[in-house]
């Protein structure tokens, strides 16, 4: 399987950067800047990746929703059953998509649901959990 | 048991937490560094970055070494992380069989020697290390499960 990191500009490129600070590199996972002076050659590339590897999973991450890159990507949903679409992407789901990536063929449809979910909750205003947090003193003890 | 030892100046951050905690298969992380140990705040935010499913301790030196005989009857795979060379060279004197120690993280300061991109050494931290070094451990110089492993005993 591989993963597709694709955004308008740098932010894919950065996070694929940033994954490989934290959790080493990849050799399945991509990542495109799309619209650079006008480039659309990105956008081609990719639809041309899926299309030529029906048999691959794809898990193709996009910015933000309405937004061009993933307007385009929308396209291959069509003919395409190997591929899953995700926009919004956040770092925590990038990684967690490349660390389970690298232990399954495949990335179940729960497993992408589970995914999905704990990067959501990963968006988090650390001012509030400080005020629920009171040092968990259990942890203290061995 | 003790699975994993590193030291390194940040502590528990996303290379550790995500990198080291899952190829290791960690099931408690124990941080041993008095600064850490003595800061409620600090203590705090470090918890909030612990990953989900993994018992954490902050400990001060002293404490962790209290606790050792607790420490060696662990059932759990233990990653045990100090913030500098001193805390780790007083715990291993005590402990007494620690194989292995993965230097992460030693920033650089005035007069120090770089060994790597992320471990630069002072002179004592140098001694510090060959002592560790002359209690029969491993020293090694690695960020991640995936990149490249350093030996650093031979280097010092």
């Amino acid at each position: 399987m591989r993963i597709i990191l694709i955004s308008h500009s740098n932010m894919a490129v950065g996070m694929k950067d940033t994954l490989n600070m934290i959790v080493g590199d990849d050799k399945n996972i991509v990542a495109y800047a799309a619209y650079i002076n006008g480039s659309t050659a990105e956008i081609t590339k990719v639809k041309k990746m899926v299309e030529e590897s029906s048999d691959e999973q794809f898990i193709i991450l996009t910015d933000l929703l309405g937004g061009s890159v993933n307007n385009e990507m929308i396209q291959l949903l069509k003919n395409n059953n190997n591929v899953k679409l995700i926009t919004g992407m956040n770092l925590p789901l990038a990684m967690q998509l490349q660390l389970k990536s690298q232990t399954v063929e495949r990335i179940s449809d729960n497993d992408l649901k589970s995914i999905i979910a704990d990067s959501r909750e990963a968006l988090t205003d650390i001012n509030e959990l400080l005020k629920e947090e009171r040092m968990s003193v259990n942890d203290q003890i061995l | 048991m003790i699975k994993f030892c590193r030291i390194d100046h940040r502590l528990l951050h996303g290379q550790v937490i995500f990198s080291w905690t899952k190829s290791e298969g960690i099931e408690r992380i124990i941080v041993i560094d008095d600064m850490a140990a003595n800061d409620e705040f600090k203590k705090m935010s470090l918890s909030l970055s612990k990953p989900t499913g993994v018992k954490l301790n902050i400990f001060s030196v002293d404490t962790a070494i209290k606790n050792i005989s607790k420490i060696k009857k662990l059932p759990e795979k233990v990653m045990l992380i100090f913030g500098n060379t001193h805390s780790t060279l007083l715990f291993a004197k005590e402990y007494k069989d620690l194989k292995q120690i993965n230097y992460g993280g030693i920033p650089e300061k005035e007069g120090s020697k770089k060994f790597s991109n992320t471990i630069a050494l002072t002179d004592k931290e140098i001694q510090e290390s060959k002592e560790l070094s002359d209690m029969g451990i491993n020293l090694y110089m690695q960020q991640i499960p995936t990149t490249k492993k350093e030996e650093l005993n031979d280097k010092l």
